[in-house]
């Protein structure tokens, strides 16, 4: 029980420019430094492509568009989070990762106001000194994806 | 934690299952061996099998199946002792009894709550066993059975006992005897050795989930590119003893990959098993007595391919009972025997496997088969232009049949051309040999593998794309006048005698443009074979054998791609299907 309770409040920090987001690190596989995403046709805009892990063909959005934001050329920090979503695989390009951090629920806050699409990605926000943490559920952030059908 | 138990008893279950299936297999082609000597040595592999599917079925709790496999092995025992022979009923009982179990592990499998009707299969056993007259006995069996309980029948186990040793009988750990301590363990030893033929292939197999093979590709695939590199880079080492160690560790790592690649292959062994049961019944149905050869049982398969090859291959056996070969008065008259042969054979071929279906009836004769295509409407044209070869490939058109009367078995001939359909998605081919009044071979050609195909990788702008080389019918560099516009913005290429339109590759695959020259065209091929259009790009890497990998099942939009392929490096490259994409587009056009 109490377990449980410590690892729904870990989170792996991320950047997208100057703003911090976080995914809950029980959710994410590995992080991996960037690689070149192979492109594909007729996908959502803010799908990259496919890379290949260990033999395995994997799927990255880019973190940047799906959140509205401008795209940035990947630098020495960018990473893919390999996010596990309904035993998908899913890499989600970011910035910069800055760490782990663990909160209690004395730190979460109410959801800012923001665009309607984007505020639905966020699940709470965790609130330390100045910092202001966007914790997004992988579900709802990747849900233009066929990721809640089962394999046929 | 509690949920621990149920889990393992239900892999027990998916585990008891799956072996079932293959006994099942097996069953079948032995009572078929059985039909024809009732040879005590079949006789005593078959109640084997049969008691230990009884003992797990029942041991994980699935009754109707363990009640239903009881009956089967109590009319064994009666065979075994003589009280009944392997006639007709006999027959029909035993496999109307391999029928439903077949059905119940079906069912099982979709659900652990399935269950069947059995009352008439018991009730044909019972009959079976116990002849007509004995109505009584009959009626009792069937009123104990709706109990769902197994009724062990002591004394005609004892019976069959008798003639095992007591070694193969503790082999069976699912005994039900053994448990009590029961005589039957130390009667009579005076019996011979059993045959041990199938046991001992078991014991040198190991069943594996497919998952964990293609995990074990992954990643010796994986290790082949971290070996190229090396083996690219070898000079910058100094030491000539490693650059010896890099050539020899990549040979070694090629071979590895190879042996991976075969742990996904089957023998062809249980699909032809389960043929010659087709043949059987579809040769009673129609009143022909088949005789119904395999050759090359051992050939290895892909198990996809030979799953999917299934169907195609029931086709074409009925087919060749039912169409190929002759009534049994037209044989007498012909001079050939009145059994009728089938042969089902495998071999390889090159990196392919060829399967044949042949049989000795009367052949297809070509004029007829045009005929009826010029009758129908399917061909035009003068007669006399098509060869005789030609005609045959007529059969494979849409909606043909030669049959003046439609039967119930092969139905109206939609079919070969849904055959063909399903060989070439298998990346194979089909063509028929025939001599009239000799008989008629079905030639099917297919690739060992769907993991991995021929490619040829190409480059285009910034992007490197696979196409399978049998997609490709050759390249060329257009020259200036080669290449015409035509209405507006179409542009069409010359080459040799055809006039193709020339696509853009990003056009067709409809993904934005990446700088390119395009100063190569690929000719490719369509659906019919024929070479239906040309693609530009901008230059050729190589043609090479590549593992395709599926797409995630995340990206539903994806049009045009049918994998990815791993390339030397370690990228990935999309292999594309351009004649589907083209035949889409167009479509939609």
């Amino acid at each position: 029980m109490t377990e449980k309770h410590q690892t729904g409040n870990r989170v792996l920090v991320f950047h997208l420019g100057s703003e911090e987001y976080a995914i809950e690190v029980s959710r994410i596989r590995e992080v991996i430094a960037f690689s070149e995403s192979t492109r594909l046709p007729s996908v959502p805009q803010d799908v990259l492509g496919v890379i290949n892990l260990r033999g395995q063909v994997i799927t990255v959005v880019d973190a940047r568009s799906r959140l509205r934001m401008a795209k940035q050329v990947p630098t020495g920090e960018t990473v893919l989070l390999i996010l596990d979503v309904n035993e998908i695989q899913i890499g989600l390009q970011v910035d910069a990762v800055s760490g782990v951090i663990t909160f209690g629920d004395a730190e979460l806050s109410e959801t800012p106001k923001m665009d309607g699409q984007v505020a639905s990605y966020v699940k709470q926000v965790i609130r330390r000194d100045k910092r202001l943490v966007l914790e997004l559920c992988p579900e709802k952030l990747l849900g233009h994806l066929a990721i809640n059908k089962k394999a046929a | 934690m509690s949920s621990l138990p149920v889990d393992f008893e239900n892999e027990i279950r998916n585990m008891f299952l799956q072996e079932a299936s293959d006994s099942l297999e097996e069953l079948e082609s032995q009572t078929l061996d059985l039909e024809t000597s009732a040879n005590p040595e079949i006789v005593e592999k078959i109640f084997r099998v049969m008691h230990t599917i009884k003992g797990s079925a029942s041991g994980v709790g699935f009754k109707g199946l363990a009640n239903l496999a009881h009956h089967a092995e109590s009319l064994l025992v009666a065979l075994r002792v003589g009280k009944r022979t392997n006639d007709a009923l006999f027959m029909k009982a035993f496999f109307a009894a391999l029928d439903h179990m077949n059905q119940y592990v079906a069912g099982l499998k979709a659900s652990f709550d399935f269950s069947i009707d059995c009352t008439e299969v018991i009730a044909l056993i019972a009959q079976a066993e116990h002849g007509e007259a004995n109505l009584q006995t009959v009626v009792a069996i069937l009123e104990s059975a709706k109990d769902g309980d197994i009724i062990f029948d002591t004394q005609a186990l004892n019976d069959f006992h008798r003639n095992e040793t007591k070694a193969n009988v503790a082999e069976s750990p699912s005994d039900p005897q053994k448990k009590d301590g029961s005589e039957t363990l130390s009667v009579g030893k005076e019996s011979k050795t059993l045959t041990k033929g199938t046991a001992s292939t078991k014991e040198d197999s190991v069943r594996v989930s497919a998952q964990k093979i293609d995990e074990l590709m992954n990643l010796i695939g994986e290790l082949v590119i971290l070996q190229n590199m090396m083996l690219q880079n070898r000079h910058e080492v100094a030491s000539k003893e490693m650059q010896v160690t890099f050539t020899q560790l990549n040979k070694l790592g090629n071979e590895l990959q190879s042996l991976a690649m075969r742990l996904r292959l089957v023998p062809v062994q249980g699909t032809f098993q389960r043929m010659r049961k087709i043949a059987r019944d579809a040769g009673n149905s129609v009143g022909k007595t088949i005789e119904f050869k395999t050759e090359g049982d051992s050939t290895e398969l892909d198990r996809l391919v030979l799953e999917k090859l299934f169907d195609p291959l029931v086709h074409l056996i009925r087919n060749a009972v039912d169409h190929g070969i002759e009534e049994n008065d037209e044989r007498v008259a012909a001079g050939k025997s009145v059994q009728g042969s089938v042969t089902l054979s495998a071999r390889y071929k090159g990196d392919k496997v060829l399967i044949k279906v042949i049989d000795d009836g009367k052949g297809i004769d070509p004029q007829k088969i045009l005929a009826s295509a010029l009758k129908k409407g399917l061909v035009k044209g003068d007669p006399a232009r098509f060869s005789n070869d030609e005609c045959l490939e007529f059969l494979f058109m849409s909606g043909f049949s030669t049959r003046e009367q439609v039967t119930s078995l092969s139905g109206r001939g939609v079919g070969m051309d849904v055959v063909r359909t399903s060989v070439r998605a298998l990346g194979g081919e089909i063509k028929i040999e025939s001599v009239v009044g000799k008989g008629s071979q079905f030639l099917v050609e297919l690739p060992l593998t769907l993991a991995i195909i021929d490619g040829i990788t190409v480059l285009c702008g910034k992007e490197r794309f696979v196409i399978p080389a049998s997609h490709v019918a050759h390249c060329v560099r257009p020259l200036e006048g080669d290449i015409k516009t035509v209405c507006g913005d179409g542009r069409v290429l010359k080459v040799r005698e055809m006039t193709l339109p020339l696509l853009k590759m990003f056009d067709l695959i409809e993904m934005a443009d990446s700088l390119k020259m395009g100063n190569l065209a690929m000719l490719i091929r369509g659906d019919e074979d024929e070479v239906s259009f040309a693609i530009e790009v901008d230059e050729i890497l190589g043609r090479t054998q590549v593992v395709t990998k599926p797409l995630g099942r995340e990206l539903t939009t994806v049009k045009g791609v049918s994998g990815a392929a791993i390339l030397g490096d370690g990228k990935t490259a999309l292999i594309l299907d351009l004649p589907k994409q083209q035949k889409a587009q167009r479509a939609s056009a």
